[in-house]
């Protein structure tokens, strides 16, 4: 199920700052009241060394006029003198006279010392300050001095509801505010995405501009303009494959093609028949090479070919190449040097004897004949290396970084003598499955090296060291 | 009539210049750009049949250099490439006509026929 950023965002930012105000108009309250009370305590104590200084001078507490008494719930303060026991032998008021008693307060009053309590009036709560009589005038001893707080607490709670609307108005106000701060802040990602729905296939060149001078946006558009360039070339290696492959197709048929033509359109001799036919069997054979060697490239790229490893004598497998190869290449001396001791490596033999074929029939097509091809096989740290190396004109450094290419073939023509441009890029893939490395350097003063260097022992893939091909350019060209 | 085949494929090249030798046509083959430019500068040819892909020097080359030198023969380009671009630089580079791999070999004998009787 879709779900909106945009009001997950407004909706989580308004709660927070509801909870915040509430939070906030909760905490004010609580410190309101606690500071009224205390407010209202000190001008008890206030009242309480009024009356008290009144009773040492004149033996006996302020008494109230009438006016005042009427007003007196509202206004003023109820004032006693209690006895030891507690009772009221003088009150302010003849209203005070209902003051209930607080036990411990007279406890503590009569042990000097002053107390503010919750007592109750007639029902209604009261606030109370206990305290000795500073003077000894007889039955008066403990001296208490009350009040209502009701109308202090009444006055908090209207405040206390005026903040709560305050939040809640706050909270609607940050609803409002988060709208348009996420539609603010999404649309610049909206326009991004707009503009790179926009971006079509086959179009070059095309990038997000959106957007892109703002500092915040600035990375996500590199990233994605990155990613584009990224898609862009493999666009571009996609056609150039496609093309390449349909130009690969095309010779061979054409070939094809105007041999049957030519052999139908007049009437021929049984050998001619017969070599039209051959000649066709052999475009035949060459466009399924070419399918052979898509198909198996496409199945070494995806994983789907599982190498079949054993254990196999490397000087063995490098030895029926060189066999194959000498009966093949007859106008090449091939030179085989090999150690005495066996070189013992993981390796698919079929696979191998593909990728060493290669090699060897890659430095027949790039050598003149009666020159000489050198295969060597060594151990070399922990792997075993073979190394096949021609005294051909070598590839020019800066075509050598595409030596493992698909179709590379170093020859603009890209005619039959250079073979596929398959055949390498076949070879690196094989050397990578089995974790193995390829690379390939100019010999001075000239030819090529292509070295393979095989572990000889299996490897863990996760830890294994990145095994692309490499193409060296240490050596001048020849 | 002859014509000049310049196919760098063996079997190609072959097969054009046994077919047109077959069709009356005095026909030789060379296999690179810079043969092809060397025989058609200094033998007359009345019809210049050109693959586009040849080494080193290709097949647009090989019309450029001959028409900046003025001459003015027909060129019959065969051509295994087929983007756009291609088609472009070799009709700018001077070629006649274009023939996409894989040709019919009568329609090719037809071209032939036709570009090297029309008025130069």
């Amino acid at each position: 199920m879709a779900r909106s950023l945009r009001r997950t965002l407004a909706v989580r930012f308004s709660l927070t700052m509801v909870v915040a105000l509430v939070a906030i108009a909760l905490w004010a309250y609580l410190g309101m009241t606690r500071i009224l009370r205390d407010q209202l305590d000190r001008s008890l104590y206030t009242s309480y060394e009024v009356h008290a200084g009144a009773l040492a001078t004149q033996g006996s507490i302020v008494q109230l006029p009438s006016v005042a008494e009427l007003r007196l719930l509202e206004i003023n303060r109820l004032v006693v003198g209690r006895d030891k026991t507690g009772r009221i032998v003088q009150a302010n008021t003849g209203l005070a006279r209902d003051l209930s008693l607080d036990s411990v307060a007279l406890r503590h009053a009569l042990a000097g010392q002053r107390t503010a309590t919750d007592a109750t009036w007639r029902g209604r709560e009261v606030r109370a300050v206990y305290g000795p009589a500073s003077v000894d005038t007889g039955a008066v001893v403990v001296l208490e001095v009350a009040t209502f707080p009701a109308p202090l607490e009444a006055a908090s709670r209207r405040v206390l509801f005026r903040m709560i609307g305050t939040a809640l108005l706050g909270a609607l106000a940050s609803l409002v505010g988060a709208a348009w701060l996420t539609r603010s802040s999404l649309e610049p990602v909206e326009a991004i995405a707009r503009q790179a729905g926009a971006i079509q296939g086959g179009r070059t060149g095309q990038r997000i501009t959106a957007h892109a001078d703002v500092i915040e946006l600035h990375g996500l558009i590199e990233v994605l303009n990155q990613m584009l360039a990224r898609l862009e070339r493999s666009y571009e290696w996609h056609r150039q494959i496609v093309r390449d492959l349909g130009h690969d197709l095309r010779t061979p048929i054409a070939t094809m093609r105007a041999t049957v033509e030519m052999a139908l359109w007049t009437e021929r001799r049984p050998d001619q028949y017969r070599e039209a036919l051959a000649s066709t069997l052999e475009e035949v054979d060459r466009l399924t090479l070419i399918t052979d060697a898509f198909g198996l490239l496409g199945k070494l790229e995806s994983g789907e070919l599982v190498p079949m490893l054993a254990d196999t004598d490397v000087r063995a497998v490098a030895g029926q190449a060189v066999d194959r190869a000498r009966e093949r290449l007859g106008g090449h001396e091939i030179r085989f040097t090999r150690p005495e001791e066996v070189l013992p490596a993981p390796v698919d033999l079929r696979l191998l004897g593909m990728v060493l074929d290669q090699l060897l029939d890659n430095a027949r097509r790039h050598t003149p004949s009666g020159t000489r091809v050198d295969v060597t096989v060594a151990a070399q740290d922990g792997a075993v290396r073979v190394i096949v190396e021609d005294d051909g004109p070598g590839v020019p450094e800066e075509q050598m970084g595409q030596l493992f290419s698909r179709f590379y073939r170093g020859d603009p023509a890209r005619g039959r003598q250079a073979g596929l441009g398959l055949g390498l890029t076949l070879a690196a893939a094989i050397v990578e499955l089995h974790r193995g490395r390829i690379t390939a350097e100019s010999r001075n003063p000239r030819g090529l090296r292509i070295s393979i260097e095989l572990p000889n022992r299996r490897v863990v893939e996760s830890g294994s060291p990145d095994h692309r091909p490499e193409a060296q350019q240490d050596r001048p060209l020849g | 009539m002859r014509i000049l085949v310049v196919e760098d494929d063996h079997k190609l090249g072959a097969l054009l210049r046994e077919g047109l030798r077959e069709e009356g046509f005095e026909v030789e083959w060379v296999k690179t750009g810079e043969e092809g430019v060397s025989l058609a500068l200094t033998d007359g040819y009345d019809l210049l049949l050109l693959d586009y892909m040849l080494p080193a020097k290709n097949g647009r080359e090989v019309a450029l250099e001959l028409r900046r030198e003025g001459r003015l023969l027909p060129i019959l380009m065969l051509t295994a490439r087929d983007s756009a671009e291609d088609l472009q630089q070799a009709v700018q580079a001077g070629v006649s006509e274009l023939m996409g791999k894989p040709f019919r070999f009568a329609e090719l004998v037809e071209r032939i026929v036709r570009l090297t009787s029309a008025p130069a």
